[in-house]
């Protein structure tokens, strides 16, 4: 009798949009949240588009949904629209700094960014070697921009694993297109 | 006495007269023609060679899947069995031009994984080592072409230097 070992697995969240996908590391992110009464935000850096009442606090607003549009080409499934929650532990050390300095106001969380995602989301446990890095001519490459690696559940359809971390401050630095 | 073989077409003579001076000959003083294998590709309306032995296999028929931060002649992924693909364009390269097709040809790499989009495969031919008329004796770092073949005297069919068409990927990418 022969003994295949499984691989192991890791929950992902699974954003997705028409032909593409997003996985993003389950332990990247405290919490999830719907969308209300988001207050529009003017003259800010790209993509900090609103804030939110959550908890008593008012949270800044990432629209990480339309980053992902506008970087990696791809169209929306629905148009309704919900919240990850990171907070400034789910940061590195090294990037923590920034993040603190985005939520100096007075008027915001200091302790949480507000992710705006399409609602085309779903936590899923994925097997590893299902996972691929990005070929080696482009890994460092991407893996720098926050674009590990990609995994084709259909043959149509690719699913891309990004940092939310890493995509998100290279945003926030300009460097999002 | 050893009878000598006559060689009644020109160009096969004057071939073993140019191995003879380029020293390639076997035990009895005969030429040993070295032969090349050239897989001929057309790109667009245009015909390109390369090593029939970089390449893996040829596939049709699937999508590209779009890849951000990347040069324009990186069109994105492909799916080979489960496993991505660089996808490189040199229409884009050569000519400014996406080329629109779903044919790849997946080169043979020992630990990369990397595809050239074309149009079709037109041959697979075999040519001796001196039919391939090298455009200088040193290669230079953007040359994309190692030199051009004619087959049957035809139209001149450039070869492709992919060493160097992959530096350039890494020359452009450690630059950004």
């Amino acid at each position: 009798m022969v003994f295949e070992k499984a691989s192991p697995r890791q929950d992902f969240l699974l954003i997705s949009y028409r032909d593409m996908g997003f996985l993003i590391n389950r332990s990247q992110f405290s919490a999830s949240t719907t969308l209300d009464e988001v207050t529009p935000i003017k003259n800010a850096p790209p993509y900090l588009t609103g804030v939110f009442p959550y908890n008593k606090e008012k949270i800044l607003l990432f629209d990480y949904d339309a980053y992902l549009q506008d970087t990696f080409h791809c169209r929306r499934l629905a148009d309704s629209r919900l919240c990850i929650l990171m907070g400034r532990e789910d940061f590195s050390p090294e990037r923590r700094p920034l993040i603190e300095k985005l939520l100096k106001h007075p008027s915001l969380s200091r302790d949480y960014l507000g992710l705006i995602i399409s609602a085309q989301a779903e936590i899923i446990d994925i097997p590893l070697d299902e996972l691929f890095l990005a070929p080696r001519n482009l890994r460092s490459y991407l893996g720098r921009r926050g674009v590990y690696g990609c995994r084709f559940p259909r043959e149509d359809m690719i699913q891309h694993f990004i940092d939310f971390e890493i995509t998100l401050i290279n945003a926030l630095r300009g460097g999002g297109k | 006495m050893k009878e000598n073989k006559k060689i009644d077409d020109n160009k096969a003579l004057l071939r073993k007269m140019e191995n003879r001076h380029s020293g390639v000959s076997d035990k009895d003083g005969e030429v040993t023609i070295r032969y090349d294998k050239y897989m001929i590709v057309s790109i667009k309306e245009k015909k390109y060679a390369l090593y029939a032995e970089e390449v893996r296999e040829i596939i049709g028929g699937i999508p590209i899947f779009y890849v951000p931060f990347t040069p324009p002649y990186v069109r994105g992924f492909i799916n080979r069995h489960g496993e991505p693909y660089t996808v490189l364009d040199l229409t884009v390269l050569f000519e400014r031009e996406n080329l629109d097709s779903r044919n790849f040809l997946i080169l043979k790499k020992e630990d990369d994984q990397l595809a050239l989009l074309i149009s079709d495969v037109v041959e697979i031919i075999n040519l001796p080592e001196s039919d391939l008329h090298r455009i200088s004796s040193a290669v230079k770092e953007d040359d994309y072409f190692i030199g051009s073949i004619s087959p049957r005297d035809q139209e001149e069919i450039f070869v492709l230097n992919l060493p160097n068409v992959l530096a350039k990927l890494e020359a452009d990418i450690s630059g950004i």
